[in-house]
């Protein structure tokens, strides 16, 4: 059996493309991930050890009051803090920047200076370079943190790691900032845990190797969770190749049926061809694995040189990737490639001698799906529904995932009927349009119902995943702006303590990305509340019916009502009566809001105008357009607001962030599944590939009877168009349907009891319909350009 | 079409197809062989044309290279009027779909679709309308009416050549050209496949040629060209 083995897999070979293809990728996948998971851990452990470079002695549990008493009373220490002030740069507002600390004690200084100096007096600030670029901050320039200013005096080489910041201030001059400050530990050098233990009390001390070393157990579990979870959109990856795999092992073999009947007829035992097909699909996956192993190493290698180069923010380091990892994908390859073959070579091998005698026009080329197939597969559906509803009533995550896998496997076995179906009906449509080969190709496209099924699953599975994703993104970014909405309802706001230029509004507006600005007229004040009197501050009138602001926060406002911006928050609370005076009139009012916006008081038209009834323009608020560049905007902001002795502020950035962070998530998660989609594709041309062989002596005898080459190029196109679409379209309703229980089962109660709407992104589904409809198109380029070329005689020859 | 079928009706001396010094050689070099060394041959309109010879003499090879299936290496076919030589693929293939019709020995009818389905398909592809007249008499003579909504692999050998005979007449080709349509029939349906063609040149004037090495039915034929070694004998 040996040369026949060895001649089949020589012969065949270019047929399996698509199996190698899928373990390629699915192995190549799964060592890519630990190479990266490997890089990342390196690169957090390299951080980790850089910032603790001097230190002998970490204390850890420490308030700010108790941090400073140990500092004074050990030699070679410092304080490692953190902090979020209020931070503005050149009369702009920046969102969310971190205060760290740097030490004075040369030893205990983890950061590298690029430029300047590091800072030594406590109005004094050293910038990240990354984060100075990115706000275009400037060495000897301003910065204002709660209300101080600070001066740039050195930038340095941009960090990351837990003690990675934007803005690093010497311990004195962090502590100015006061309640803000959280202390992370104290590092000390040059002395041991006893000594130290005396004069910290209460504190934790540790040896700094015990600290890092306990440090580095928290961090690598983080990135073994990612990994795992990398690992996860691997195993889907190998799903989905088992479906292709055994696709392609079921038509092969049914080709190769009178092979296997002749070699019976010569005298081999079934259990010698079983053997001889069983070791020919070890022989492919080991061989598809190696590759696969390889490319996954030398792909990883690449990413890392690139993420070197590139995303500077990830902390990459060398990659190790261990032995153990290599053999488990290279193992998970040929297993999958083994346990795909199982069925398909069981079912091939059970022909009788006999077939190899009867001429192949008389074995019946449709197949039907089974009865018990059909039956469990409604049984799969309904108990998977059940499990559905039930885990969207009492939200159960993971009866959720086993609903979803069961019903879903009931899906794959209602395929042959189901798939052919829509096909069948989508059909109705392209033989209407395309005349016979949009006909024919419906005919060729249902022929065969399980392997029509067959080869829709594995796209069907990428199809859902992503649509899924899709949809679910949908609805939780709809039900994240609405909650922006409630939170930052002004995009871009210029208010000043002065009066603004008349025109002020219109140039706002003129900036670019700006979709509509509305002028806000006010007065400076003085406030009274709970007794006590706050220094002046600007009020503005809530312009009349404008829809600058977002949501339904300011939207309207009562006459004496307030609402109160950001930066008065901690004098203020809902419902506080507070007194507005200006120039000798007073209005008394209540607070109905609170946040959301800085930049004044904002009171009703009507409140403004017993106030102040000769009030001018004070401030400009601003939407922005759907596709704004938030930077640009924000810059172009502060530029007037400084010309104006005015302040920038807004939610655009905020919101910006928030959807920047949800399409990164959309655009990984698309990345990931993208591997299974591909391998769902090489999986469709293969099938499509391997049905036009089959088909070559039909495609002769259609072109004898006058077929074009035109013709006979678009019926193979709408096949492959029909099945690829039908399928996504499927993979679109069904994966809806996920989103829905998904949302419905873990979202209601994280995003608080407002109802969730289903969010249906019609572009993005319309796209990815029209994408896997080219895929499709692109997998029969090579099948039907071999399809042509054939000469209809040399068709007929062919048995 | 009408007036082809009528003009062959006339004139009974006019040429269905002939072909002039046709050459077909396959590969090249030292395993180049030669299929067709030369064949010069005309056939009459109107009447039934066995081409007979031994196994490997060239009958196929010679019956695709007249049906514009094949593209001689050199030489002159002209069928119906028409010289194939100057005509590109698509050409050929409206060419064929007009005016020729076609039986082979074996897989002539596509699995998915039904008999009747088969039957109509050149017309379908030339987007012709359906003579439901003729179709109907068609069917009759072939004694199929009852057979047209199933698939080819639940009818006979003899009934599916039949329906393919039922194919290649349905469009009123000007020439007919069957393979060994014989070939995989027993005698009793393959008398019957061979009278049914020789009834459409006799009762529709219908022009055959008919590729075969069996002389019982080279029999049934007017007249009988024998091929050896590439030649007409
Ligand atoms: N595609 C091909 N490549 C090379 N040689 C071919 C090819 N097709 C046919 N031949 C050769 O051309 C010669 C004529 O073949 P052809 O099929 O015309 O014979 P035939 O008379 O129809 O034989 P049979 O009665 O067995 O069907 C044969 O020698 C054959 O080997
Ligand atoms: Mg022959």
């Amino acid at each position: 059996m040996r040369t026949v083995l060895m001649a089949s897999v020589r012969r065949y070979a270019r047929r399996y493309v698509a199996a190698v293809l899928a373990v390629v990728l699915g192995s190549a996948f799964v060592v890519v991930t630990a190479t990266i998971a490997s890089a990342t851990k390196a690169g957090m452990l390299n951080d980790l050890a850089t910032a603790y470079r001097g230190a002998d002695v970490v204390v850890t549990g420490l308030d700010p009051a108790s941090a400073d008493r140990a500092l004074a009373r050990i030699g070679t220490a410092s304080v490692n803090a953190s902090a979020y002030p209020a931070v503005v740069v050149g009369g702009a507002h920046l969102d969310d920047v971190a205060v760290g600390s740097v030490a004075s004690h040369q030893s205990l200084r983890w950061q590298h200076l690029s430029t300047g100096r590091y800072p030594r007096a406590s109005d004094e600030a050293l910038v990240d370079a990354g984060a100075a670029r990115q706000n275009g901050i400037r060495l000897g320039e301003r910065l204002s943190l709660d209300g101080r200013d600070y001066r740039v005096v050195g930038t340095s080489r941009h960090a990351n790691g837990h003690l990675a910041a934007a803005v690093y201030l010497t311990w004195p001059a962090m502590q100015r900032l006061r309640d803000q400050v959280s202390v992370t530990d104290l590092v000390v050098g040059g002395s041991d845990a006893g000594r130290v233990r005396g004069v910290v009390g209460s504190a934790t001390v540790e040896p700094v190797d015990a600290y890092l070393a306990a440090q580095a157990k928290r961090m690598t579990r983080n990135v073994d969770v990612v990994a795992t979870m990398l690992l996860l959109f691997g195993a889907v990856a190998f799903f989905v190749s088992i479906l292709v795999i055994a696709n392609t092992f079921t038509v092969l073999l049914a080709q190769r049926q009178r092979d296997f009947a002749l070699l019976r007829c010569v005298g081999a035992t079934r259990r010698q061809v079983m053997r001889s097909v069983r070791l020919e699909a070890l022989t492919i996956g080991i061989g598809a694995a190696t590759l696969g192993t390889v490319l996954g190493v030398l792909v990883g290698r690449l990413l890392l040189v690139l993420a070197g180069h590139v995303l500077t923010a990830l902390p990459v380091g060398r990659a190790h990737v261990g032995w153990g990892w290599l053999l488990a994908a290279w193992l998970t390859g040929v297993l999958v490639t083994a346990v795909a073959s199982v069925l398909p070579a069981r079912r091939a091998t059970r022909v009788d001698p006999l077939t190899a005698l009867r001429p192949l026009g008389a074995v019946d080329v449709r197949s039907r799906a089974g009865a018990a197939r059909l039956a469990l597969g409604m049984v799969l559906i309904l108990a998977g529904a059940a499990m559905l509803a039930l885990a969207m009533l009492g939200h159960l995550p993971l009866v959720m995932v086993g609903g979803g896998a069961i019903s879903f496997l009931g899906l794959l076995l209602l395929g042959p009927v189901i798939v052919p179906a829509c096909i069948r009906a989508a059909g109705l449509l392209t033989g209407r349009l395309l005349g016979v080969p949009g006909r024919l190709a419906t005919a060729n496209a249902v022929r065969n119902p399980r392997r029509t099924a067959a080869t829709a699953a594995s796209l069907l599975v990428g199809t859902t995943l992503v649509t899924g994703m899709v949809v679910g993104m949908a609805t939780i970014r709809a039900a994240v702006d609405t909650a922006m909405d409630a939170d930052h309802p002004v995009d871009v706001s210029v208010v000043g303590t002065r009066a603004l230029p008349a025109d002020a509004a219109r140039r706002v507006a003129a900036i670019h990305g700006v979709r509509e600005a509305v002028a806000l007229r006010g007065v400076t004040a003085t406030s009274d509340t709970r007794g006590a009197r706050l220094g002046p501050t600007t009020v503005v009138a809530l312009p009349a019916a404008s829809d600058v602001p977002r949501g339904s926060a300011l939207s309207h406002l009562a006459p004496r009502t307030a609402y109160v911006p950001w930066s008065l928050m901690n004098d203020f609370a809902q419902q506080d009566r507070l007194t507005l005076t200006a120039a000798g009139r007073s209005v008394r009012l209540h607070v109905v809001g609170l946040g959301g916006i800085d930049g004044g008081i904002v009171v009703s038209q009507a409140t403004l105008r017993q106030l102040a009834p000769q009030a001018g323009v004070r401030g400009v608020w601003a939407r922005a357009g759907d596709h704004a560049d938030a930077d640009t905007v924000g810059t172009r902001a502060a530029d007037l607001a400084r010309a104006w002795h005015a302040q920038a502020a807004g939610g655009l950035k905020q919101r910006a962030y928030v959807h920047l962070q949800l399409d990164v998530m959309v655009y990984a998660v698309l990345a990931l599944l993208s591997v299974s989609l591909l391998i769902a594709l090489f999986g469709i041309a293969n099938t499509l590939g391997l049905s036009v062989l089959e088909r070559t002596h039909e495609h002769a005898l259609l072109r004898a009877l006058g077929l074009t080459r035109a013709q006979l190029r678009a019926t193979l196109a709408v096949e492959a168009v029909l099945l690829a679409a039908v399928t996504s379209l499927i993979g679109v309703v069904v994966g809806s349907v996920y989103a829905l229980v998904g949302v419905r089962t873990l979202l209601d109660r994280a995003l608080g009891d407002e109802a969730i709407h289903l969010t249906l992104p019609w572009g993005q589904l319309a796209l990815v319909v029209a994408i896997a409809a080219l895929a499709g198109l692109a997998a029969c380029v090579l099948p039907a350009r071999r399809a042509v070329r054939v000469s209809p005689a040399a068709g007929l020859a062919v048995e | 079409m009408t007036t082809t079928q009528q003009q062959t009706g006339s004139q009974q001396t006019a040429l269905a197809a002939s072909a002039r010094d046709l050459v077909r050689t396959y590969g090249s070099g030292e395993t180049a062989v030669t299929a067709l060394a030369g064949v010069d041959l005309d056939v009459a309109a109107g009447r039934f044309t066995a081409i007979m010879g031994p196994s490997g003499s060239g009958k196929s090879t010679l019956m695709h290279c007249l049906a514009g299936l094949d593209t001689p290496t050199s030489g002159s076919v002209v069928v119906g009027g028409v010289e194939l030589a100057g005509l590109d693929d698509t050409r050929l293939t409206l060419f064929r779909r007009e005016h020729v019709g076609f039986v082979f020995q074996s897989f002539n009818l596509l699995p998915m679709l039904t008999a009747g389905q088969n039957i109509v398909l050149p017309l379908e592809l030339a987007g012709t309308p359906v003579d439901r007249v003729w179709l109907d008499d068609v069917v009759g003579v072939l004694g199929i009416e009852d057979r047209m909504g199933h698939r080819p692999s639940e009818l006979s050998g003899g009934q599916q050549q039949r329906v393919a005979v039922a194919r290649a007449l349905i469009s009123r080709p000007d020439i007919v050209f069957a393979d060994e349509p014989t070939g995989n029939l027993d005698s009793a349906t393959s008398l019957e496949v061979l009278a049914f063609l020789r009834r459409s040149v006799r009762e529709l004037g219908q022009s055959v040629v008919m590729v075969t090495h069996d002389a019982d039915a080279a029999a049934h034929a007017d007249e009988v060209v024998v091929i050896e070694d590439g030649r007409v004998a």
